[in-house]
């Protein structure tokens, strides 16, 4: 029996949300935190959306926001050149770093001990979290604004993206490994550490690399412009969203497009799978989260799974499949038909 | 042709199937557009609307004839919207949130091993929570015993010294009623029986 997904927004935003990141599984579940233009990064159950917390402190909008492995520690990058690193089981900040312009992303080792960052510096910094008075390491190399900084191979390499390139540099030598050209700004850049792929989105562009070579591996086009994408963790599937409001979700290794909803009133920012693939959030200009099932009807956080109804005659009738029409809308459309209309499609049934 | 209407409202709804109170109309418009009659996965996907009315736009009963005699041709199923317990919870509105003694306190219940109890004893835990770790420990176990008893002889020792065997079948909830069978007693065999947990004194029997 057919099932309509149906996203749970998250409100509480009050400009566009920017970034957002999940946190790995933890004993507790998983969280979520949020980046928005507000200045105030959020905090979330990540199965339920339910609100957590929010990190209060930015003097500015806040671009780039990443959580811990097990969600003890959260990072925000902001416009106030500052990214500051906050305690995510208390809400206090923990630390305030300095930068020289507007920092734009923030990702943490696994160990936590390292935070990466970078901006429209230009530089890449990386801060030894145990040591806050030292002054933090720098990469230099890009041309233009650094958009997204991640750390991969286990820590051992580092990959940043700025307008129009992506490049890999080694941790230790913090020399530069390789890098890719795009004719077309870089919207957004997912790591994803089993099997080192590179996801990477640009124009209607969704593309795969190996995060090892950066060898392209494959890629998608959109019908609109892209600004987010996520590979699910088992890599059955990925979901986009961007310019037309849509989020898309495209089998990963056909390349078939499966489903595409509409539901946010602004450009889509930000997308990801959760760690346990079960649900992806989208961040929206519009100032919302939504998350969304991955598998539509299942029992998972806070969606039901319904069993069907015996009786077709009961699915069939307004109620059942007009669950979310208002009750004028209800009874206006129920007092135009007749009832053997819906009785007599036999396909209208569990 | 006519256009699906869009809605140009600013961020409220869309929230979905639970209650329906701030959706409007999410039926996607149906007939004139063409494209919901295939019923194809991916063409149903183009029709997944946001919250749009349709109704209120005078267009409705041409459009809806149109989709009755469609509908009457090439019937489609009527997707139901997922149902949701509720809508997440937003900031409170007064505090910036970390409550104490929201989730962080409790980590989530393991799901325990088959035949194991791995839990996390965290030596910190209140006296209470000990306890009743203790109790849905032993609890757990006894259910797994009564479990393991199934199609075993079991033998009961009941009053006045009276001692039976018998197969072991189940018991009801709150274990007031052993269900047995080939029940041995002084008097002959009972193919099926209903022992009362009262008259039991204790059993046992062999894994």
């Amino acid at each position: 029996m057919a099932m309509r997904q149906t996203p749970l927004t998250c409100s509480g935003h009050t400009r566009p949300v920017v970034d957002l990141a999940f946190s790995g599984i933890t004993p507790y579940g998983y969280f979520l935190i949020s980046a928005c233009k507000d200045g105030k990064p959020m905090l979330r159950q990540g199965d339920t959306g339910d609100w957590i917390g929010t990190f209060l402190g930015h003097k500015g909008a806040v671009w780039g926001a990443t959580l811990n492995k097990d969600a003890t520690k959260a990072a925000t990058a902001a416009a106030d050149f500052t990214a500051k690193v906050w305690d995510a089981v208390t809400g206090d900040e923990l630390m305030t770093l300095a930068h020289k312009h507007i920092v734009k992303t923030v990702d943490f080792t696994q160990d936590s001990n390292y935070l990466l960052t970078g901006g429209q510096d230009k530089l890449l910094r990386i801060y030894d979290l145990n040591k806050p008075e030292a002054e933090p390491k720098e990469i230099s190399g890009h041309t233009s604004g650094i958009k997204k900084a991640l750390w991969c191979s286990e820590d051992k390499q580092i990959l940043s993206a700025d307008d129009k390139t992506v490049r890999l540099w080694d941790h230790a030598t913090m020399t530069e490994v390789k890098s890719v050209n795009f004719n077309m700004s870089v919207s957004s850049m997912e790591y994803i550490p089993e099997g080192e792929v590179l996801v990477l989105t640009y124009g209607r562009t969704i593309a795969f690399h190996s995060a090892v070579s950066l060898e392209p591996i494959k890629s998608f086009e959109a019908p609109a412009t892209i600004n987010s994408a996520s590979l699910h963790p088992e890599k059955e599937f990925l979901v986009a969203g961007g310019e037309d409001f849509k989020l898309y979700k495209y089998d990963y290794n056909s390349g078939e497009e499966l489903e595409s909803y509409k539901g946010h009133f602004g450009p889509i920012h930000c997308v990801r799978f959760s760690p346990d693939g079960e649900l992806y959030a989208s961040g929206s200009e519009d100032g919302t989260l939504r998350l969304w099932q991955t598998v539509v009807g299942k029992t998972y956080g806070l969606w039901k799974c319904v069993l069907p109804e015996e009786d077709s005659g009961e699915l069939a009738k307004p109620k059942g499949g007009f669950q979310e029409t208002a009750e004028e809308e209800l009874e206006e459309i129920a007092s135009e038909n007749s009832d053997s209309i819906y009785s007599s499609t036999p396909e209208v049934k569990a | 042709v006519a256009r699906r209407p869009t809605s140009g409202r600013p961020t409220r709804g869309g929230s979905g199937g639970a209650g329906g109170t701030q959706a409007r109309g999410t039926r996607c418009p149906p007939g004139p557009v063409g494209d919901c009659a295939g019923g194809t996965q991916a063409v149903r996907a183009e029709c997944l609307p946001g919250p749009v009315r349709w109704r209120r736009r005078g267009r409705k009963c041409g459009a809806f004839s149109h989709y009755l005699a469609r509908a009457m041709q090439t019937p489609m199923p009527i997707p139901m919207p997922v149902p949701v317990l509720r809508l997440p919870r937003g900031p409170d509105g007064f505090s910036r949130g970390f409550v104490p003694d929201g989730r962080r306190t409790l980590p989530r219940p393991k799901v325990p091993e088959v035949g194991g109890e791995g839990r996390i004893q965290d030596p910190q835990d209140p006296p209470e929570l000990q306890e009743q770790r203790a109790r849905a420990a032993l609890r757990e176990r006894y259910l797994r015993s009564l479990l393991a008893m199934v199609g075993h002889p079991v033998s009961f020792t009941l009053h006045e010294g009276v001692h039976v065997t018998a197969q072991f079948g189940a018991t009801d909830l709150d274990v007031a009623n052993f269900y047995v069978s080939q029940l041995q007693t002084p008097i002959g065999v009972q193919a099926e029986a209903l022992l009362r947990c009262s008259d039991i004194i204790s059993y046992s029997f062999k894994l």
